[in-house]
């Protein structure tokens, strides 16, 4: 069997040279280029016909935005995050943002190398310790958006506007011009939404649709309701 | 007629549970019995919690495996039965919280 063709992405320089030469000379993993960000990731990928594409996890590297546009590709390559220690946070994460697994380290490098494997022929990788935890987190990020659409199907399709304004950023004014509405009606409307909604502010408000994954939910509602 | 999809599945309590590196046992003291479970019928025996749905956990296999609704529903109700069938697992009523 073919061994597949790797992309590693890891911005720490030193951490990146080392993993290479591991991976590549102790397991012989075909490693074909190696990146630090989205754009060069994505191009690389590309270019290399990559089959797996290996993401270090770290905090300059925006994962989202990383499987989103390798998702996009013609040959969409396969993603695995590599964790260092494990972390239901990462995995979930990973998992919620289209990543196909997550290696969480304890295995060291045999691990990552078997996770490469694995992921590769087509199959997701979670480790069997986290599995369980992970299931029960993504049932309640489930019910947490079936709590909030209900909460969201009392709104009437104005104050669905208004919230869908709010969470664009605009304030009362803001939301005020774009409905051509006055201010007041604004804030009434505001009011509403917020107290239909059972929290007590606007930062609140937009944290339950960003949290519950409602955005496009609410776009598709508003774009209904407008049409 | 009330059918499991509208019931909830319910672990037994009295029986331990050894994680191993890629398998767990439960040991069944009152039957003098040991069960093997591969990480994901593990992952299901937790959830067998008597709050969980059928569909809840279909569909958080659906999410983690990204496979179709019909093949997570078909491995999940394997499992499901299987622990079933070893008296490890009962059907509990569901009390409003959903199918």
């Amino acid at each position: 069997m073919t061994r597949p063709v790797v992309v590693l992405v890891e911005p720490r320089h030193l951490v990146r040279e080392a993993l290479v030469e591991a991976l590549v000379d102790d397991h012989g993993v075909h490693i074909a280029a190696t990146t630090d960000d989205v754009t060069s990731t994505v191009i690389q990928a590309q270019r290399v016909r990559a089959d797996v594409v290996v993401v270090a996890n770290s905090p300059e590297l925006p994962l989202p935005v990383l499987c989103q546009q390798l998702h996009d590709l013609e040959r969409p390559p396969r993603i695995l995050l590599a964790d260092s220690q494990p972390d239901q946070d990462a995995l979930l994460h990973a998992i919620e943002v289209g990543a196909d697994g997550y290696s969480s380290g304890v295995k060291g490098l045999a691990g990552l190398v078997e996770a490469i494997e694995v992921i590769a022929r087509g199959e997701s990788v979670v480790p069997p310790a986290m599995l369980g935890p992970l299931l029960r987190r993504l049932i309640e990020r489930q019910r947490e958006a079936a709590q909030a659409a209900e909460r969201l199907v009392k709104l009437t399709p104005r104050e669905r506007q208004v919230l869908g304004l709010l969470v664009d950023g605009l304030d009362h004014d803001g939301i005020a011009a774009e409905l051509y509405i006055s201010p007041e009606t604004a804030r009434t409307h505001l009011q509403r939404v917020l107290r239909k909604l059972g929290v007590r502010s606007r930062v609140e408000a937009i944290a339950l649709v960003a949290q519950t994954g409602l955005a496009d939910r609410l776009e598709r509602i508003v774009e209904r309701s407008a049409s | 007629m009330t059918t499991k999809v509208h019931r909830l599945p319910v672990r037994r309590t009295d029986v331990r549970l050894i994680d191993e590196d890629t398998r767990s046992v439960l040991i069944d003291d009152t039957q003098g019995v040991t069960h093997v479970l591969n990480p994901t019928a593990r992952a299901i025996w937790e959830l067998c919690d008597g709050t969980t749905t059928l569909d809840e956990l279909v569909d958080a296999i659906c999410q983690v495996f990204s496979v179709p609704h019909g093949v997570a529903l078909r491995d999940v109700a394997a499992v499901l039965a299987q622990l079933e069938d070893a008296g490890l697992v009962a059907w509990g009523p569901n009390d409003g919280q959903g199918v």
